[in-house]
């Protein structure tokens, strides 16, 4: 594994250094407490992983107004073993993407530009949560990410066309994505390129800079198993705001409402048995604040409403699931986490505290908090940047009593050691 | 001898007939349009530090855009490694982050550190569209003649990062000198020196900003123009939806 990693990351330099490329190479490794069944009893448990991300990109202009782009990204991941020394071979598992890789024409510079190929779109401005993100695949990878917004978070785009037209303080944009699915073999090969899109959707967005504020509204048609008798479509619209307020507070909310979107239901909590539910006008929600106390120090806060989490008899059911499926050690459905890490219910609030002590060491604190049973997560995390190399540490952990959503959380804490190379 | 004198003598009777002439708030557009150089394009070096030692230094490039009511600046890191491809808009009061490998800018605070005490607005600034004259007053800086003008905030300005400005600025040259930047709360934040006066495309430009923490003389951080060019761009490309499309360059 050493040599393995070592290997990478001289290919990687090299590459780099011969095409004038630039790229980052970040190694986590990761020890976790968790709670596991052995016998009738549970106990803690400790594990280790270990993963080194490389990412490599480069832009070329190769006329004046045709540009260039692409970024690859892959993983190395030990997944977790219970020896934080030792990489069983049989468990290393290699995954890789290209993330972006477009070609952007100024048809009329400044007015009307054409972009083809595989693009990054992310138009949320949430830390915590994106619910903007009417497409979202998440981060690329399933990575040890438990503190947000802070370790790279790399995103796989998507295969389609852009256009962007701009008109006074208005920007227009219309991205179209095709489905494009292969068979299980050509997947074989091919999903070290790129997920399959399975849906046709077409992304309308407008954006409107009116004095201090960007209002962007968008709307998200999407046809299910488009050419089949079982088509059907689909529609996701959202609105987004963001302004400074003086100096030190900038501002932001945004809310989607969904015409249906599905979940996991529980059906009955004992015996594991789940069900496919849809959900008609689903909304989702985040407002949230950034206040710069002074050059070096600031605090984020959010609020993120889940409008297809649980609540009351349903949310209760939920957690015990989770609680059921702990204590049997079951490899039934995953319900407290399809909605990412920690979301299970409605209403969340996230708080982050960051000081940069000198130009190259910073530091945070944050904590994620579950409104319904107060419940939550924290961490505490010290970078440090010198050059060409960053070094990170992170502890992150979970608090809450009995049948709360923290008490079902896949760890009770967690260390993460990041290195960082950049070139 | 003589011809160097009668120079200077023209200058200085010129700079004293401009400064008495004008009002103060024409004085301070006329030294903004002295040194601003429209559709600027530039590579900057910024060098942080404490005491002597070198605590931080980058490398950016950008581009300018003149404005009506405010400039706008788009800026890219180049160096360090670990910054490299993030991309600023300062556009006003909303400064927007574009990080590399990501599609959406962010916005963030105009106090918001560039690197040591340099923030984005620093790299390229003017008044007069910004500031109200208090006053101004025939002075001295280092035992040098100087007109030192009291600046605040415009209401409902588009950069107003700082309430209050203390300014001096050489009466003959319109040249600025020497500012301090105040926080409403009257806290001085940073003191900058315009130095190293260059032509450069017709104007007259500081090619060193050294500006220094407000509340430690041991923290400064000095940021050097190494080229300057023009590049023309249009209008909508500094705006936040046009960030990702911008390609920076290094002027030639």
């Amino acid at each position: 594994m050493k040599r393995l990693m070592l290997v990478t990351a001289a290919l990687l330099g090299m590459v780099s250094g011969t095409f004038g490329w630039n790229g980052t190479v970040v190694t986590d490794v990761t020890p976790t407490v968790a709670p596991v069944t052995a016998g009738p009893s549970q106990v803690e448990q400790m594990s280790a992983r270990s993963t080194i991300q490389g990412i490599l990109g480069e832009s070329a202009t190769l006329s004046q107004d045709l540009t260039l782009s692409g970024t690859g990204w892959m993983l190395l991941d030990s997944l977790p073993s219970n020896n934080p020394t030792q990489f069983p071979g049989g468990r290393l598992d290699f995954s890789s993407r290209l993330l972006q890789l477009e070609a952007k024409w100024q048809i009329i510079p400044g007015a009307l530009i054409l972009d083809l190929g595989k693009q990054i779109i992310h138009p949320s401005s949430g830390f915590f949560k994106t619910p903007l993100n009417l497409l979202s695949r998440g981060p690329a990878g399933n990575t040890p990410q438990q503190t947000p917004a802070a370790s790279p978070q790399w995103e796989e785009g998507w295969w389609g066309v852009k256009i962007v037209g701009f008109v006074g303080d208005w920007t227009l944009e219309d991205f179209l994505a095709p489905p494009l699915t292969w068979s299980d073999s050509a997947d074989a090969a091919l999903q070290y390129v790129s997920v399959q899109q399975g849906d046709l959707d077409n992304q309308v967005r407008v954006d409107w800079h009116l004095g201090a504020a960007d209002i962007q509204l968008l709307s998200l048609i999407s046809v299910t198993d488009p050419g089949t008798s079982s088509a059907s479509v689909h529609d996701q619209s959202g609105m987004g705001i963001d302004t400074n307020l003086g100096d030190h507070l900038t501002l932001r909310g945004e809310v989607t409402l969904a015409d249906s979107l599905n979940r996991l239901n529980v059906v009955d909590p004992n015996t594991q048995a789940t069900a496919n539910q849809s959900l008609s006008w689903v909304p989702r929600a985040l407002l949230g604040a950034t206040w710069s106390i002074n050059n070096d120090v600031s605090l984020v806060a959010e609020y993120y409403y889940n409008g297809l989490g649980f609540m009351g008899d349903e949310y209760t059911s939920a957690l015990q699931y989770a609680k059921n499926r702990i204590a049997t050690g079951s490899l039934s459905p995953d319900v407290a986490g399809q909605f990412g890490n920690f979301s299970l219910a409605r209403n969340y609030v996230f708080l982050r505290l960051t000081d940069n002590f000198t130009d190259q060491i910073s530091g945070q604190g944050w904590t994620e908090v579950n409104l319904q049973d107060a419940s939550g997560m924290y961490g505490l995390g010290l970078s440090a940047t010198y050059d060409k190399w960053g070094l990170s540490g992170s502890l992150a952990g979970t608090w809450g009593a009995d049948g709360t959503e923290g008490h079902v959380l896949p760890f009770m804490w967690q260390v993460d050691i990041e290195m960082q190379f950049y070139f | 001898m003589k011809r160097s004198l009668l120079v200077s003598f023209l200058l200085f009777t010129f700079g004293l007939t401009l400064a008495s002439a004008a009002s103060p708030s024409d004085l301070l557009a006329e030294s903004d349009a002295r040194r601003t150089i429209a559709d600027l394009n530039f590579s900057v070096q910024a060098t942080a530090y404490v005491g002597t030692q070198v605590s931080d230094q980058s490398l950016l490039w950008g581009v300018l855009k003149l404005g009506k009511d405010h400039n706008r600046v788009l800026m890219s890191f180049q160096a360090p490694a670990s910054k490299h491809g993030q991309k600023f808009l300062v556009d006003g009061d909303a400064v927007y982050v574009l990080f590399e490998h990501t599609s959406n800018p962010i916005r963030v605070s105009p106090l918001e550190v560039l690197t040591g005490q340099a923030s984005d607005g620093d790299v390229i600034r003017t008044f007069a569209a910004d500031y109200n004259v208090v006053s101004m007053e025939q002075g001295t800086f280092e035992d040098k003649p100087a007109l030192h003008f009291s600046l605040t905030a415009r209401e409902g300005g588009n950069t107003s990062s700082y309430k209050t400005v203390q300014l001096w600025i050489d009466p003959d040259s319109l040249r600025l000198v020497y500012a301090e930047f105040y926080a409403a709360s009257g806290i001085l934040l940073k003191k900058a020196y315009y130095r190293d006066y260059q032509a450069i495309l017709g104007k007259d430009v500081p090619a060193t900003i050294d500006i220094f923490a407000g509340d430690d003389a041991q923290k400064h951080t000095k940021m050097v123009f190494l080229k300057f060019g023009r590049k023309v761009l249009p209008d909508t490309m500094f705006r936040r939806t046009a960030l990702n499309l911008w390609t920076p360059e290094e002027p030639r």
